[in-house]
């Protein structure tokens, strides 16, 4: 029996899909442009007991030996001041395994209140809503108060 | 170095007693939570007094006020998170102590599983903010709003504290291969009614168990520091100036907490 073409059509695939990293790396290059060079943003692995700690389900995957299990990738989103190279402060982490999507994000409890979030984290199911949530984000009174801070102190 | 942290409840007209305890026990650091008096007015009033202190800018944790011998520039801002703040602070014959300032949600909003995380987390930043600093030379304090039994003072991954100097000698324990830092916790000796007061807050409740005085209020050191700090340097106040904080019943009465006095020699 020829069964044919079982693939469907591919040609429609998006291949231009942005991971959460990317997309963060490009909202960093944005902010010493906005803050008059003062301030930058850096986009940091999580070490394995960040991990664990800030998205306790991981720890599901995790084998008895420790061994190198899927755990997909894990990031935070530090904000830094040129003058200050001892200071950062966190707006959030997040974890994605392979196929990206869902993302879940712990944000900074502060800003977690101001958005009105239930539960410890939020979970995203694509890239424009993770934009839109980012977007969110990065404008809420929360972080643009410590960008001020950031600033002030940083002159 | 004379450090005094205290929860001062939102009362509006506290400085007064602040301008007191300073002058009266020669503070250093004078740190607050929930405070909403008026910071300008504190430090005009400090400075007609033999005291001069500065306001440590904030940048994120604002629930945390930090007032300073040291000027603004010779503090070094590390980290900030919602509950607690992390700075690089002068001490007159250690060098530099890295401080960190805690003040943890209430009990009315927070489950037990959430302050084992959060301690979890703060314990993680502590130690990733001790390896860029290359330094141990660490401080805790605050309002935890745990007790030191509690397991997010307790746990291994999180703050890991412990009651005698002795035990935390050895730095660190391991367990199934892994490595977990300590915390020399000098609280543990303020329970009981050996001193008064019985602890730093007290709590009615109709639960079963219940402990009425619990010390939420308190100082851990890395064992690196723990012979510069002993339980006879830690003072739970009642009294500023000999105004009492104190009812008649011997419970909190100008804030819901009491000061907690420490020294680092």
């Amino acid at each position: 029996m020829d069964a044919g073409n079982l693939w469907g059509e591919l040609e429609g695939i998006d291949l231009q899909i942005n991971t959460p990293k990317e997309i963060l790396q490009d909202q960093a290059k944005f902010l010493p442009k906005l803050t008059k060079d003062l301030l930058y943003a850096e986009i940091k692995e999580l070490e394995d007991k960040e991990l664990y700690n800030s998205f306790d389900y991981v720890l599901d995957e995790v084998d008895e030996d420790d061994t190198n299990p899927e755990l997909g990738f894990a990031y935070k989103f530090l904000l830094k001041s040129r003058f200050m190279d001892t200071y950062r402060f966190e707006l959030f982490r997040l974890h994605h395994g392979i196929g990206i999507y869902p993302v879940m994000i712990r944000l900074d409890k502060d800003i977690h209140q101001e958005l009105q979030l239930p539960g410890t984290y939020e979970e995203i199911y694509s890239e424009e809503a993770f934009v839109k949530f980012l977007s969110e984000v990065l404008q809420s009174t929360r972080v643009k108060r410590v960008i001020v801070a950031l600033m002030k102190l940083s002159k | 170095m004379n450090c005094l942290f205290w929860n001062v409840g939102r009362k509006p007209d506290i400085n007064q007693y602040l301008v007191d305890v300073v002058s009266e026990h020669k503070i250093d650091l004078l740190v607050l939570a929930e405070y909403k008096d008026d910071k300008n007015e504190l430090l005009s009033m400090l400075s007609e007094t033999d005291y001069t202190l500065y306001h440590v800018p904030q940048i994120a944790c604002m629930r945390i006020h930090i007032f300073s011998v040291y000027t603004p520039a010779q503090i070094a801002h590390i980290q900030d998170a919602s509950h607690y703040t992390i700075k690089r602070i002068p001490h007159p014959n250690l060098g530099l102590l890295t401080f960190t300032f805690v003040h943890f949600p209430s009990k009315l909003h927070t489950e037990e599983i959430d302050y084992l995380e959060e301690s979890r987390l703060l314990k993680n930043d502590i130690e990733q903010a001790e390896d860029r600093l290359d330094s141990k030379l660490t401080v805790v304090a605050g309002d935890f709003n745990m007790n030191p039994f509690d397991q997010g003072m307790m746990m291994s991954t999180a703050l890991h504290s412990f009651p005698t100097k002795d035990e935390v000698k050895r730095e660190k324990r391991i367990i199934n291969g892994r490595s977990y830092t300590m915390f020399y916790n000098p609280m543990w000796n303020f329970f009981g009614d050996k001193d008064t007061p019985f602890g730093t807050y007290h709590y009615k409740s109709s639960h079963h168990k219940t402990l009425y005085w619990n010390v939420f209020d308190q100082v851990l050191v890395r064992p690196s520091l723990s012979e510069n700090i002993s339980s006879s340097d830690i003072k739970i106040l009642t009294q500023i100036n000999q105004k009492s904080l104190i009812n008649k019943n011997g419970k909190p009465n100008v804030s819901d907490h009491l000061p907690l006095f420490f020294a680092i020699k």
